[in-house]
């Protein structure tokens, strides 16, 4: 059968636009569909651990933030991706406060102090920041794994993927890999524990 | 006439002794040693704050009521059984260990295994019990209990006792019972982010016969920078003055 132009190009753009549905389709088809929310977190005994620790830790990502913009010299396109993690933190650090109540940490109770020798350079700030990330997102997994309450474990796995993606944002402004050469082992919060300690100093027991 | 201006007299005379007379002081068991040295001259009665609650609620004769946490003076204070609560002190609870440390524990975790240890902590209501129960639970550390021979006492200076005479391989206190208790124990340090924060309240006891002026006295007392500088001596932390 022959076929003039006009039929041709009439058949070419029914074939694809049969595609383009077709593909539509597959990944309408293939798309998960959202599991139903959980309730929201009521910690079960120990489960406050991580709560805690994540809250505190976040009180250190900010100032860890606040201080690589004002003391790094970053790019105006680097500064903006920093100022955005440290909004998300913020963020998290409400979500953290909301579930603890009266016994979320805060910057009335508790004063950060980061080690000056951290924020010399831009590459040691970024060594800083990627260790950071690293702890916290280590913990987090920890507590998916552990936690007794499916709402707090659902909020420390999207922690978890929050913090994930400010470990790789640091990885690449310091040209590293951005991706883990394997898989991610958890950190126990008494091992983190003494590490998260360094940087905290007590305002309501002055006399430490 | 001439008895009458002799009782008139006798009222006059007795009314200056009786402002002057010290007040009852009921006060957590903590403050034992800071307390008297601020001011030696009122009664002193030290034991748990749920204890002296509980005491003042049936109608002991306190006049000043101190606590180691808010929830006892603020629930006697929403009774309208005392003033106010103001807070006065701060502490941190620690691990105590007998000085001679026949369990060689180096830290907390130390407890999470190797053989069962025998430990004091304060009983659920009292302050001290409380903060420990907390602290446990945010350090993801509460199974210590299950796993350990633990005996409950009803004041901290009952645990400090204990670990001081080494009844106890470890204990959970405040630091200023480690102060108090001198050479005979150690106290191990628990991290700061953990630490639930530990407050002093105190009020002034609203009761028939209360003696008002006295309690208010003595609060200022407290309060003022002698006071504080006692409590500071002791190892309690000290809230903004204001």
């Amino acid at each position: 059968m022959a076929l003039d132009r006009n039929q041709f190009l009439r058949l070419g753009a029914a074939s694809v636009l049969t595609g383009v549905v077709g593909r539509t389709g597959v990944a309408a088809a293939q798309d998960p569909a959202p599991a139903p929310a959980p309730a929201g977190p009521t910690p079960q005994g120990d489960d406050v651990a991580y709560v805690l620790w994540g809250a505190t830790a976040e009180l250190v990502s900010i100032a860890y933030y606040t201080r690589a913009l004002a003391d790094g010299k970053f790019s105006p396109r680097a500064a903006r991706r920093l100022r955005a993690a440290r909004t998300a933190d913020r963020d998290h650090l409400r979500r953290l406060k909301a579930v603890l109540g009266e016994d979320a940490p805060s910057e009335e109770d508790l004063e950060i102090v980061l080690p000056d020798h951290a924020f010399k350079t831009r590459a040691r700030i970024l060594d800083f920041g990627i260790d950071l990330e690293r702890r916290i997102t280590g913990v987090y997994l920890d507590g998916v794994a552990r936690t007794t309450d499916e709402g707090t474990r659902l909020l420390l796995g999207r922690l978890l993927i929050s913090d994930g993606q400010h470990l790789t944002m640091l990885r690449g402004l310091d040209h590293r890999p951005q991706s883990d050469a394997g898989l991610r082992a958890p950190v126990r919060i008494s091992q983190a524990s003494p590490w998260l300690d360094r940087f905290l100093r007590s305002r309501s027991f002055p006399t430490r | 006439m001439r008895r009458l201006l002799f009782s008139t007299l006798i009222a006059l005379l007795a009314a200056p002794a009786a402002a002057q007379a010290a007040p009852t002081v009921y006060a957590a068991a903590s403050l034992r040693e800071a307390f008297p040295q601020i001011d030696g001259t009122p009664t002193y009665s030290f034991a748990g704050s749920n204890a002296l609650q509980t005491q003042i609620e049936r109608g002991a004769p306190a006049d000043v009521f101190a606590s180691a946490s808010p929830t006892e003076a603020q629930a006697l204070f929403r009774a309208g059984r005392c003033t106010r609560p103001v807070t006065f002190a701060t502490n941190i609870v620690v691990m105590l260990v007998p000085a001679s440390n026949p369990a060689h524990l180096r830290s907390i975790y130390s407890l999470r295994s190797g053989p069962q240890r025998r430990l004091a902590i304060g009983t659920a209501g009292v302050p001290i019990g409380a903060y420990t129960r907390k602290l446990l639970a945010r350090m993801r550390l509460t199974s210590i209990l299950s796993r350990h021979i633990v005996s409950q006492e009803t004041n901290v200076t009952n645990i400090t006792s204990k670990v001081a005479l080494a009844s106890a391989d470890a204990g959970f206190a405040y630091i200023t019972d480690s102060k108090a208790a001198g050479d005979r124990v150690k106290a191990i340090r628990l991290p700061t982010w953990a630490q639930p924060p530990v407050r002093y309240q105190m009020c002034a006891v609203r009761r028939a016969g209360a003696d008002t002026a006295g309690a208010q006295a003595f609060i200022r007392k407290v309060t003022s920078s002698r006071g504080r500088t006692v409590l500071k001596k002791w190892a309690f932390g000290l809230p903004p003055k204001g």
